[in-house]
Parts: C-alpha cells; sequence; structure tokens
C-alpha cells in the first residue's frame, strides 16, 4: 500500500492513525475496516486471508496487545505462571482456571471472567503472539513508576521558566559545596551521600550559578524544563556506589548517555501514550465489568498458586482425583462387558443342551432296523451258511436309506458300528441255535477253525462290517457333496 | 435383512463388496477427523487417545483406517460406543446442576463453528470472531460510515465465503440519527457470544450516544450440522475464487479512498497549480469516479490498481507544487 504524501489539518490526526492501522491491516480487509479488538487478541492473527508476514503480524500484534497490557494487567499474572514457562505449563494453568471460571461451573457470574481467559489464553498459545506481547512487555516495563512528574525536585521558578538545574549523581563526589552554597536548592540524599536537587530556583540565580561552578567534576547542569521529569526518573534507576568508601566513578561518557537517553525515552514514551489513549475508547461499564472479572480471575489464580506450595498432597490428590476420573469412564462398560460375556455363556449351554438331543436320537434310530434284521436271520435258520451272508447284506442298504433320509449328514463313526454290532448279534443267535460242527471245510484247517470256534465268527463278523459301514458312510458324504 | 415395499429382503455380502460399496463415506471420514486435526491446529503426536464412539466405529475397515491415519496407534475400545454420548450428556448434566457430589473435574469448551461478520463496503464479509474461536468470547471492530451518513446499515453474517451475500444471513439492523461527520467517522461494533451459543451485536456511535442492537439466538436462522459441513467445504471449494474477489475488492475501496483523499486537499490551495494540471486533475478523478460507480463489476482487479497507480504518480508532481 502507498503512504498518502499529503498532509492532513491537526484536528484530522485521528484519522491518518486510522489510515495507518488500516493500511497495515488491508491485505485482506477493506481499508474502511480497522481491527479493534476488545482486550488483547487481534482476529487478525487467525485470519486465514491475512498474507502479511510475521514481521507484520507482530507489529499488528503488539499495538492492539501494548494499550491492553499497559492500561490492565499481566497476563501471565493473570494465570498465576511464569513469564518463561512453556506451552504445556500454559495450557494447563489455562485449562485449571477455566474449570472454576466456565459459566457451566460458575454460572453467570463467570461469563467475563471465562471471556477474559478466552483471550489470555488465545495470545500465550500462539507462540508468534506470545513472542510480539514479550516484546511489548518488555517495554511498558521501562515506564513502572514513571508519572510524568519529577520525582524529587519541587518547581519553586517563576511558571515562565523553562531551564531546569539537574545532578548527575554518577559523577557526584559528595563535596558538599553546591548544597552550602545554594542549601535551599540543592541536598545530600543519605543513601549513597550524593548531591541532588530538591527545589528548582528556591535560590537566587547567582547562588545557584556560584554553586554550579564551584562544582570539582561539573556534575551539575542546566536542562530543559520538559526533560526534567524523565531524567530524575533514568537516574533513579542508574547503579551507583556509596562515595563515602570511594568506590569507582562513571566514565564520563555516562554524561552524554543519560542526556541521550532521555530523548529516546520521551519519545518512546509519546508513542505508548498514543497507544493508550487508544484503548480508553471501550465503554466505561465494559471497562468495569472487565476490571471486576479480572479481580476475580486473580484472586482465583492467587487461591490456586497459594495450594502450590502444599506440592505433595495436593499434587497426589490431584493425580488420585485423575486416577479416578480415569477408572470411572471404563467401569461402567466392564460391568456391563461381564455380562454380556455371561449371557453368552447362557447361550452356549443352551446350544449345548440343544446338541445332545440330537447324539441321543441317533443311536435310537440306528437300534431300530436291527429288529427288522431279525425276522429275516429267523427265516434263514433252515438255509445253509452262505445264503445268510446276502440277507444281511440287504438289511445294512436299507439302514443306508433310513439314516440318509432322517439326517441330513450322517455321523461317520455311528453307522460303522451299528452295523458290526449287528453283525456279532446275528452270527451269536445264530452260533447259539447250531450245535453240530462241522468235520471239514474246503478252504482248510484254518477255516475249520474258525467256523467251529464262535468267538472267532463274532470278531470276524463285527470287523468285515465295520470296514463295509465305513466304506457306505464315505460313498453318502461324497453323493452329498456332489448334490450341493 | 431390508423391508422394502413389504417385501422382507435378505442376502449375504462379503466383506470385499461390502468395504468396495463404502469406501467413499470411509475416506469421507477420515477427511473429517484430519480436518478436525487441522482446524485445532493439532499434529496426531499430540493425540493421547482414539476413543471409538457410536455403532459404525464398530467397521473394522473404518478401525483399519483410523489407525493407519494415526501412524498405528491403538484404538482406544474400553469404552461401549452406543454408550458414551450419553454418559457424556449425563455428566454435562451433572455440572450445570447444583447440590451433584462426585462431579468429574473437568468442563467442556466449546467454539463457533463459522466465522461471524458483517457486511461492509463493497460486499466484503468483514470477519469479527473467526471459525473455531472458544466461547464465550467478544470483540469490538471499528469501521467508519460514508459522507454525512444520518443511518448506518448493518448486516450480520456468518460463514468462511469473502463475499457477504455469499454467506447465512443472521439479522440486520439500522444505526440512525448520526451526527453529520466527514468519512471515516469510527462506529464500534461489538460481537459477544455467550455460552449457550446466543449472539449479541450491538453498535454505538461515541459523540452521540446512539445504540442499536440485535440478539440472535441458537436456533433461529442457524445452519444445522449438515449445512455448516457443507459451506466449509464450499469456502474451500471456491478459495481462489474468493482471493481474487477480495483483491478486487480492495483495489476499489482503495482507489476510492485515495479519489476521497485527493478531492478534499484540491479544496483547499489550488492557486499554485496552473489550469492545465487543473483539468488533468479533473479528468482523472472524474475517470476514477466513473470507475468505480458504473459497472461495478465488470472491470478486472489490473484496472483498478494500474489506475491507483497513475493517480498516484500523478498527484506526487503536483504535492511537491502544493508545498
Amino acid at each position: 500500500m502507498m503512504s498518502y504524501p499529503f498532509s492532513l489539518p491537526s484536528s484530522h490526526t485521528h484519522y491518518s492513525i486510522i489510515n495507518n492501522m488500516a493500511t497495515v491491516a488491508s491485505a485482506c480487509l477493506p481499508s474502511y475496516i480497522i481491527k479493534k479488538p476488545l482486550g488483547f487478541h487481534p482476529s487478525n492473527l487467525h485470519n486465514k486471508c491475512f498474507s502479511k508476514s510475521n514481521a507484520s503480524t507482530s507489529t499488528l500484534s503488539c499495538k492492539a496487545s501494548s494499550s491492553s497490557s499497559m492500561v490492565d494487567f499481566d497476563l501471565y499474572d493473570l494465570l498465576g505462571i511464569d513469564n518463561s514457562c512453556d506451552q504445556s505449563q500454559v495450557k494447563v494453568a489455562y485449562r485449571s482456571l477455566q474449570k472454576r471460571c466456565h459459566p457451566d461451573i460458575a454460572g453467570p457470574a463467570g461469563h467475563d471472567m471465562a471471556i477474559i481467559l478466552n483471550d489470555a489464553y488465545a495470545i500465550l498459545s500462539d507462540p508468534n503472539a506470545r513472542l510480539a506481547y514479550d516484546k511489548e512487555q518488555a517495554k511498558s516495563s521501562e515506564f513502572k513508576g514513571f508519572t510524568g512528574r519529577p520525582i524529587y525536585s519541587v518547581w519553586c521558578g517563576s511558571e515562565s521558566e523553562q531551564r531546569a538545574i539537574f545532578v548527575d549523581e554518577i559523577k557526584c563526589v559528595g563535596c558538599l559545596k553546591c548544597a552550602l552554597l545554594a542549601e535551599k536548592t540543592f541536598a545530600v540524599e543519605s543513601v549513597y551521600g550524593r548531591a541532588r536537587v530538591v527545589a528548582q530556583w528556591a535560590d537566587s540565580p547567582n547562588k545557584i550559578d556560584e554553586a554550579i561552578e564551584s562544582c570539582p567534576v561539573n556534575c551539575i547542569s542546566v536542562v530543559e524544563r520538559s526533560n526534567l521529569a524523565a531524567l530524575e526518573f533514568l537516574m533513579s534507576k542508574q547503579p551507583r556506589g556509596n562515595v563515602r568508601v570511594g568506590a569507582g566513578h562513571t566514565a564520563g561518557a555516562r554524561v552524554s548517555n543519560i542526556f541521550v537517553d532521555v530523548e529516546k525515552f520521551q519519545t518512546r514514551f509519546q508513542e505508548a501514550m498514543e497507544k493508550a489513549n487508544k484503548c480508553s475508547k471501550e465503554t466505561d461499564l465494559q471497562r468495569e465489568s472487565r476490571m471486576s472479572a479480572i479481580q476475580a480471575i486473580r484472586s482465583i489464580s492467587n487461591w490456586l498458586y497459594w495450594q502450590t506450595p502444599r506440592t505433595s498432597s495436593s499434587s497426589s490428590k490431584s493425580e488420585k482425583g485423575m486416577t479416578r476420573v480415569v477408572y470411572k469412564l471404563p467401569e461402567p462398560d466392564i460391568s456391563k462387558l461381564r455380562d454380556a460375556v455371561a449371557r453368552k455363556k447362557v447361550r452356549d449351554r443352551t446350544r449345548t443342551k440343544r446338541q445332545t438331543p440330537l447324539n441321543c436320537i441317533h443311536p435310537e434310530e440306528y437300534w431300530t432296523p436291527s429288529t427288522h434284521a431279525l425276522p429275516s436271520s429267523t427265516r434263514s435258520t433252515t438255509t445253509p451258511t452262505p445264503l445268510e451272508k446276502p440277507s444281511v447284506t440287504t438289511t445294512g442298504q436299507k439302514k443306508t436309506n433310513e439314516t440318509y433320509e432322517n439326517q441330513n449328514s450322517p455321523i461317520r463313526w455311528g453307522l460303522p458300528m451299528v452295523t458290526a454290532l449287528t453283525a456279532v448279534v446275528t452270527v451269536q443267535i445264530h452260533a447259539v441255535e447250531s450245535t453240530r460242527e462241522l468235520q471239514q471245510h474246503v478252504a482248510g484247517s484254518l477255516a475249520l477253525q474258525i467256523v467251529n470256534s464262535s468267538w472267532l465268527q463274532c470278531t470276524l463278523a463285527a470287523a468285515t462290517w465295520y470296514m463295509i459301514g465305513m466304506a457306505i458312510t464315505e460313498l453318502v458324504a461324497i453323493i452329498g457333496n456332489r448334490n450341493r | 435383512m431390508l423391508y422394502f415395499k413389504g417385501i422382507d429382503f435378505c442376502s449375504s455380502i462379503t466383506r470385499g463388496k461390502f468395504e468396495e460399496i463404502d469406501m467413499e463415506l470411509f475416506e469421507e471420514c477420515m477427511e473429517t477427523v484430519d480436518k478436525c486435526l487441522t482446524d485445532s491446529k493439532m499434529g496426531k503426536g499430540s493425540v493421547r487417545d482414539v476413543v471409538l464412539v457410536g455403532g459404525s466405529s464398530r467397521i473394522s475397515k473404518v478401525q483399519e483406517l483410523l489407525q493407519d491415519l494415526f501412524d498405528g496407534k491403538d484404538l482406544c475400545k474400553s469404552i461401549n460406543p452406543d454408550e458414551a454420548v450419553p454418559y457424556g450428556a449425563s455428566v454435562q448434566a451433572a455440572m450445570l446442576s447444583e447440590g451433584i457430589k462426585n462431579v468429574p473435574d473437568l468442563v467442556l469448551l466449546g467454539v463457533t463453528p463459522l466465522s461471524l461478520g458483517i457486511l461492509t463496503k463493497g460486499d466484503v464479509m468483514s470477519v469479527v470472531i473467526p471459525r473455531n474461536t472458544r466461547i464465550p468470547v467478544r470483540k469490538t471492530q471499528v469501521c467508519c460510515n460514508l459522507d454525512n451518513q444520518k443511518r448506518v446499515p448493518f448486516s450480520v453474517y456468518e460463514g468462511e465465503r469473502a463475499r457477504a451475500n455469499d454467506n447465512n444471513l443472521l439479522g440486520s439492523f439500522v444505526l440512525s440519527g448520526l451526527p453529520p461527520s466527514p468519512r471515516g467517522h469510527p462506529l464500534d461494533v461489538s460481537f459477544a457470544i455467550d455460552v449457550n451459543g446466543i449472539l449479541s451485536v450491538s453498535t454505538e456511535e461515541k459523540t452521540s450516544g446512539n445504540k442499536n442492537e440485535i440478539t440472535i439466538i441458537n436456533d433461529k436462522d442457524r445452519l444445522s450440522t449438515e449445512e455448516i459441513g457443507r459451506l466449509i467445504q464450499e469456502a474451500e471449494k471456491y478459495r481462489a475464487e474468493d482471493k481474487k474477489f477480495l483483491r478486487k475488492a480492495n483495489a476499489m475501496n482503495s482507489l476510492g479512498y485515495y479519489v476521497y483523499k485527493m478531492r478534499n486537499v484540491l479544496k483547499k490551495d489550488i492557486s499554485s497549480l496552473c489550469s492545465k494540471e487543473r483539468e488533468k486533475i479533473d479528468y482523472a478523478i472524474t475517470k476514477a469516479t466513473n470507475l468505480l460507480d458504473d459497472s461495478k463489476y465488470q472491470y478486472e482487479v489490473e484496472v483498478f490498481e494500474d489506475h491507483h497507480k497513475e493517480l498516484a504518480s500523478f498527484f506526487e508532481s503536483i504535492a511537491s507544487k502544493i508545498g
């Protein structure tokens, strides 16, 4: 943006100021809108359209925050933290205060407190804004105690007089000559034994001139009256030693330093005062509510700070509290999860009970065909032994069909056992009925022994029909898979 | 099992097919999570726990995507997703009630979902409270009036677009009875949002003490959650267009302000200027005024900027003569 080269009348000075602010902030905003946030948080810091560099942001933030900090309070003191702490400590302090000031906790009285806390946290949690605020704090601290009026001397000269007497106390050796020659104007302060002006122009000009000339180190000078207050203020901050002990004197350059510093001090103070005037534009009611809220926050912050020395007990309590909070959340869920697990177990038992009848049904149905097999065995008593086997085979086939119709899927170990047991029973019945023994057998002596021995017959029949049952089961399974 | 037009529909579907069909929705969820982190200026590393809330968090693909988004961090599944929301609502109710003991030591900090601002010259949305500002909040902004303006209308908008009319209008009011004053007279506009989300907009003219105020409650003319999301997405989509609009509006406003200043200066002392220079100045001012008044939105931003530079260089040569 270009600066306007024409000069404005004095009555329009504030327009020029507004215009400058508009110029700074006008990268993304029309030039007629000036941001003046209540408190200390310029909205531009978070405006996505703000395309200025960090330096510009810092400048704008300096302007905004300095007026607040000078007039109101220290953000670090407000949160109860040190200005050198890190971001996590800022967050902890903000949250602990918000837990007591938030309207949800403190009611309507907490409204203003929460607003100020949010503004303070918005500045201190942003590294750029915090850096700008710290710089402004450093600037403001040099003005603490400065009232714009002289600290030590009272004015006894005429109102039209524009000169003042000033003693560079660093150079003073405490010879007491000026105090003796112009005893109303000069005095010796008791702490360090150096001379100081206590009443401007209280003696006659001749006596004052004589006192100035009598100074062996030329530390008394005549200055502008408008600079007197600043000079005395700056002198009061200068480090010095006790002249009685004979401490070293500052070099002669000190004189030029303090007189050069006073010009810079005046310039900076004028700028700060201008910024402070801007802040006074806000409504009186708003200021009153804000000041009362600030006092409330400070009292709470002091209370928290006072609690801090009991670090061990309070920290352990807070840890327990946090632990309880952590435990409280999952507790109900755990018990309900346990209930769900218990319910699942009940369901599993129900399923087990349902499955048991299936197991019971199978043996019954498998045993039913054996009653049918008995009549056919009885009929075949009169026939020779080779004819009995085909009838047993037919019975097995019938069993297979019944099994497939009754059950969708056969139980693999069930069928072979059934067939084997059936064969054993059949052989036993046949063995009981037939009493005569064969004398000869075509197969040989081994076959003859098997036929004549009843237990060998049972074992052989069981093994044979078990194998047959297994084969039938596998065949049925294969057919079932193909059908699917 | 689905029930559609009286017909019960039941079918099986594979996990892969289901994930393929819903992948767009899943990715939209991940974008929402990522945007939430961006808005709060938090990195993924600063998230301590990822808590699953809601029935959809049981979908294994959703959990897998979330875990990938947080670089393999274990998800917190100890909280029942169906009960987390009513549990939180109960805690909040306990905090708001008096006389209840054993309330957890926590507080719910709300933020504004959209930016709030007023309509300014050139249909520009001047943001007073930006998005995601913690509530309660109160901010004051200074705006200027025009020459001898006796009444100033204020329109309150919410949204993320640079052009005010593209946002949602919440309400408007007029500050009247202003004393005659030159252009640039300051007016204070205060925005205040309380913890219940109620917005109060007030304005005051300091010299005469004239005030006006409007209160906008939460359920009236406000946007729903879906509309808020849509507005934010639209702001992302039209970001380039909004930037262009802002640049043009700023150029127009700065040119108009410059012309206004030149006119005021020339009213005072022009005796040192010859008639030729006077005619040149009048012609340049008239041209600029025509640019601003007629066919406002047809010219490109470069036209206004070029004319501003022309006026500035022209005036610099004259300023030395005026002294």
